[in-house]
């Protein structure tokens, strides 16, 4: 079914409605201000995905570095680059996310791992959370659950 | 003085809430919108476009997996799974619904159902690719004109 275009009449309490939400989105966009500086790797195939996560992460002033698989994920880190934050994808090429955090882990790396993917089940939660992230949650990543996070990380 | 629909700021709120009420855009797309860029007004455009492209291939390489003789349902899942985590962050609601159910039947192994389902994927992207073109033409006629409505911020 192709898309129609709306009718010409408006509905002003659709418009309060319209401002109302995109105004919610933006309000957790700003809502938070960092006193220290963050960093992030986001490891993630989709390039959207990937981007997307990273946007949102600068908009909150986190400098992100990212990578499309789990070996360049592993890689980075073996080479001594850290950061204080890494969101991973389950699901990854060449090596996937469950290994490559498992790998990430065994080299003694204690920062916060955000574990990330799509319509998961609770067996993949819980393989997941048993590789070493700290936390678990579907995508799309979104400020709800990345706020509280970047608190914790900045002391707040 | 309320905005009139001519307003392109009005127009684009307009078709935009009107993608959300036939299920085609969900919430992720207004995220999207509310880390629109000041120093790149363009950057929704880019994103809709990477993901356009992006989606292509994967539907390319998803057409491919489901001709071979021997179907490659590992492939299948893996590129349907970039797919679905793409599509759900561009807030394409009705697409990623279509892939989710794609997906079943790629996990029973049921290249019918596959075949049937796989149909239903492409027909949700070409009206998610028409609705988000539309939205970037008018994101552009808006950029271009400096047109900026006083009493809402502009999409």
């Amino acid at each position: 079914m192709a898309p129609t275009l709306p009718s010409s009449d408006q509905a002003s309490d659709q418009d309060n409605w319209d401002n109302g939400r995109l105004a919610r989105k933006r309000q957790l966009l700003i809502e938070i201000v960092l006193r220290n500086r963050l960093t992030a790797l986001v490891v993630d195939g989709d390039t959207t995905c990937r981007v997307l996560e990273q946007l949102l992460l600068r908009s909150y002033g986190v400098q992100t570095q990212g990578v499309d698989n789990g070996r360049d994920a592993v890689a980075l880190i073996a080479s001594g680059v850290k950061f204080d934050l890494i969101i991973i994808d389950m699901i990854l090429p060449v090596l996937n996310g469950l290994e490559a955090t498992r790998q990430i882990r065994d080299m003694g790396v204690h920062c916060k791992m955000l574990g990330v993917t799509i319509c998961s089940g609770e067996s993949e939660r819980q393989a997941f959370l048993a590789a070493g992230v700290d936390v678990f949650i579907e995508k799309p990543l979104d400020p709800e659950h990345l706020v509280p996070i970047l608190r914790e990380l900045d002391g707040q | 003085m309320a905005a009139s629909s001519t307003d392109p700021t009005q127009q684009l709120n307009d078709y935009i809430r009107t993608m959300h009420d036939q299920g085609i855009l969900d919430d992720n797309f207004d995220q999207l919108l509310a880390l629109r860029r000041e120093q790149n007004p363009r950057f929704i455009n880019e994103l809709i476009s990477m993901f356009t492209n992006d989606a292509e291939a994967y539907i390319a390489e998803i057409t491919n997996a489901l001709s071979l003789i021997e179907v490659n349902f590992s492939t299948i899942i893996s590129k349907l799974h970039q797919l679905k985590g793409s599509t759900s962050g561009i807030g394409g609601h009705r697409m990623y619904q279509a892939c989710c159910e794609l997906r079943v039947a790629a996990d029973d192994g049921d290249k019918d159902r596959c075949d049937e389902l796989f149909l239903r994927v492409k027909e949700e992207f070409n009206t998610l690719k028409q609705c988000l073109d539309s939205i970037s033409q008018m994101r552009s006629n808006i950029i271009s004109n400096g047109t900026r409505s006083r009493r809402r911020r502009p999409l």
